[in-house]
């Protein structure tokens, strides 16, 4: 399968204030580095920590915000080097579903017009074509095409979140940029939602990037996965290889966190001691460092690259390496 | 032990284009003191709304019926006054979407300290700006000192839904509502907060509710749990039964909807939807998805009844 997207070194820097009055200024290395490959028709999940820069890298990637550094290659050309009108056709290939079914959905915009919003900036419809259009993307994603009419704050978190994904899916993409899409949903919906999600990608042809912190919601609907750690890929493997055989020390902590459906089992947990680094004041070395069970004196003074461990599997850490 | 909490035949409506929507249809529970107690339930069946009634935030148009007993005292027989002493003071709330609770025009730091300000008499605001941080560093916030300064919308949405967490730990509640407290933050940091959140229940002797949609974090967490279906609670039992013994349809499918780790097996969820609430509902509302349906169940308005001890179905089906 081809190369649908490739991201090279690509780094994200925010300047926030610090002290009393603001005067000072720092730098949250957001995303600092990353280099991806997604594959024609892959689901390629992506987890770690809060903060650590996961939708930064999916609003990058759809140049909704603009990078620092690093190229965003889609067929063969640059993204990030686009003028408008190109961007513009191009943006229709991609799309993201939102973290915040809230703040994303225009509140006075009621469910049929958000939806056929994007038919009409990027289609030649008619109105009735579109209206058909909307009932059936209703009909796609669980939604009852009465509600066609209603507004944003009539519904519940997980209703909203449905019809965030038939606006995505309106303009026919190649790419969607889910972000935590099935995080406010109650899992049978969930359940329903990611087989659609499946069924989707195999019947259009769909390659997904797929952000979530549930790793068995990731593990399931994934065929790789990338574990991000304060604006790096410290971890990437096959969906499988990951769960069973996970080498950084982050992804086993990750994995040993994952609360049990079951109140009679208690997990042995590798609790992370210390504090959560702060990206303003990223640690030396390998940025895990201050929170791993088994780091070195090594871990503290140089940063360790991504390498290949095997066959698609890459881990970076010295421990490892 | 005491009941802190007692919600009884909860009713919620609002008016909406095609009628009035029944959000929440004579809801039962109870929270007793020290007690977490679990909601979970679909999307969409009332678990926000009940928590926003015991906050009495529902917006003027929603017609709140029922009571909800805080102590032995009705809460929706309090005015806005009243209410607005008791919110953040004896109950406080972690909302379901974080932007809806910071203020966007105020500093995180500001938010918090103002509300340490409002409910402890005395505290000076240097006193309120060092227990802020403290708070912002036992939520696993990263640098608290600077970060204070930022606005909301610098924040992540995990740093968001963590600085509200502080903000609703700040006055010592008696009752913590946690709506999906949890859902932005990755699992290292969950199970940190829950950790947390269980310390301090401790501690404090608070009592909690949580609603949340995963259920790991509800056998991880919960002392007994409310199962929740269109507007009614179809299940509440202790954790343990809850898991073990499910008799509900309806959680029985929630409990098998789950993706297994390790398995990329197809899931199954619970096939079709949940009725319009403003539909004139008859029978059973789990009906039109219930793989044991009978005839009874399509007439029969059914009741919440004790099946065994502690155990409460809302299925004629097991309640014989
Ligand atoms: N506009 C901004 N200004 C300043 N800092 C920002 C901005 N947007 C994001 N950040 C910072 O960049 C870092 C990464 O944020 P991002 O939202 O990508 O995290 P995330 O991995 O999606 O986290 P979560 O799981 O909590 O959603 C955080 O430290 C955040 O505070
Ligand atoms: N202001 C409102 N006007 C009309 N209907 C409303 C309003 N608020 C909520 N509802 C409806 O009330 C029902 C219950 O909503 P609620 O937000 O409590 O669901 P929930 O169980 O919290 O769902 P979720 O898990 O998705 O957050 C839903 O059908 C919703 O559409
Ligand atoms: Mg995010
Ligand atoms: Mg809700």
């Amino acid at each position: 399968m081809p190369t649908l997207l490739k991201v090279n070194d690509l780094k994200k820097y925010f300047e926030v204030n610090k002290g009393l009055f603001g005067r000072q200024k720092s730098v949250v290395k957001a995303v600092d580095g990353i280099n991806l490959d997604v594959i024609e028709g892959e689901t390629i999940g992506l987890v770690g920590e809060s903060g650590c820069g996961k939708s930064t890298t999916g609003r990058l990637l759809l140049r909704l915000i603009e990078a620092d550094q690093g190229e965003i290659i889609y067929k063969g050309q640059d993204l990030r080097k686009l003028d408008n009108e190109s961007l513009r056709k191009t943006r229709k290939d991609m799309q993201m579903v939102f973290q915040d079914p809230y703040g994303s959905l225009n509140p006075r915009l009621s469910v049929g017009e958000i939806i056929r919003e994007p038919l009409r900036t990027h289609f030649n419809m008619n109105k009735e074509e579109q209206q058909k259009r909307v009932k059936e993307l209703l009909d796609v994603v669980g939604l009852n095409q009465r509600y066609i009419n209603r507004y944003p704050h009539e519904f519940s978190g997980g209703q909203r979140q449905r019809i965030g994904i038939a606006r995505a899916l309106a303009l026919n993409p190649k790419l969607i940029i889910a972000d935590e899409p099935v995080a406010a949903l109650d899992v049978s919906i969930q359940a329903q939602v990611l087989n659609l999600l499946k069924d989707l990608q195999k019947d259009l042809n769909l390659t997904y990037i797929f952000i979530a912190h549930d790793l068995s919601v990731v593990q399931y609907i994934s065929d790789r996965v990338a574990v991000m750690y304060l604006g790096k890929i410290v971890e990437i493997a096959n969906s499988e290889t990951l769960y069973k055989n996970p080498q950084h020390p982050y992804t086993k902590a990750l994995l040993s966190s994952i609360p049990v459906p079951d109140p009679t089992v208690k997990r042995e947990r590798i609790l992370l001691e210390g504090d959560v680094p702060s990206p303003l004041n990223p640690p030396s070395g390998c940025s895990f460092h201050t929170r791993c069970p088994f780091a070195e004196q090594r871990c503290k003074e140089e940063t360790p690259s991504l390498l290949t461990v095997a066959d698609q599997h890459k881990v970076a850490c010295h421990l490892v390496n | 032990m005491e009941n802190l909490l007692e919600v009884i035949d909860l009713k919620v409506t609002f008016p909406t284009s095609k009628g009035r929507i029944r959000a929440i249809d004579g809801v039962n529970f109870k929270v007793k003191k020290g007690e977490i107690l679990g909601i979970v339930g679909e999307s969409g069946s009332g678990k926000s709304i009940s928590s926003l009634s015991i906050m009495g935030l529902i917006s003027d148009q929603g017609q709140v019926e029922g009571k909800i007993l805080f102590n032995d005292e009705n809460l929706l027989n309090k005015t806005e006054v009243e209410m607005r002493k008791i919110r953040g003071d004896k109950i406080s709330m972690i909302f379901q979407d974080p932007m809806s609770s910071l203020n966007p025009v105020f500093t995180i730091g500001n938010q918090i300290s103002e509300a340490i300000l409002l409910h402890n008499k005395g505290v000076t605001k240097k006193e309120a700006v060092e227990k802020t941080i403290e708070l912002l560093k036992l939520v696993g916030l990263p640098s608290p000192e600077q970060r204070i300064h930022d606005y909301p919308h610098k924040f992540s949405g995990g740093m968001r839904q963590r600085a509200m967490i502080a903000m609703a730990l700040a006055c010592e509640p008696e009752l913590l509502v946690a709506d999906e407290p949890t859902t932005a933050l990755d699992v290292t940091i969950q199970a940190q907060i829950l950790e947390l959140l269980k310390e301090i229940q401790m501690k404090l002797g608070m009592s909690i509710i949580l609603i949340t949609h995963d259920l790991g974090v509800v056998a991880e967490t919960c002392h007994r749990v409310a199962v929740m279906y269109a507007g009614h609670v179809v299940e509440e039992t202790d954790v343990y039964t809850l898991f073990a013994n499910p008799k509900h349809p309806y959680t029985k499918g929630l409990i098998n909807s789950l993706p297994k780790l390790g398995s990329r097996e197809r899931l199954t969820p619970i096939q079709g939807q949940p009725p319009q609430l403003y539909d004139d509902l008859t029978g059973c509302r789990f009906a039109s998805r219930c793989p044991f349906v009978s005839a009874e169940c399509l007439e029969n308005e059914q009741v919440i009844a004790e099946v065994t001890k502690g155990h409460f179905v809302r299925c004629h089906k097991e309640v014989g």
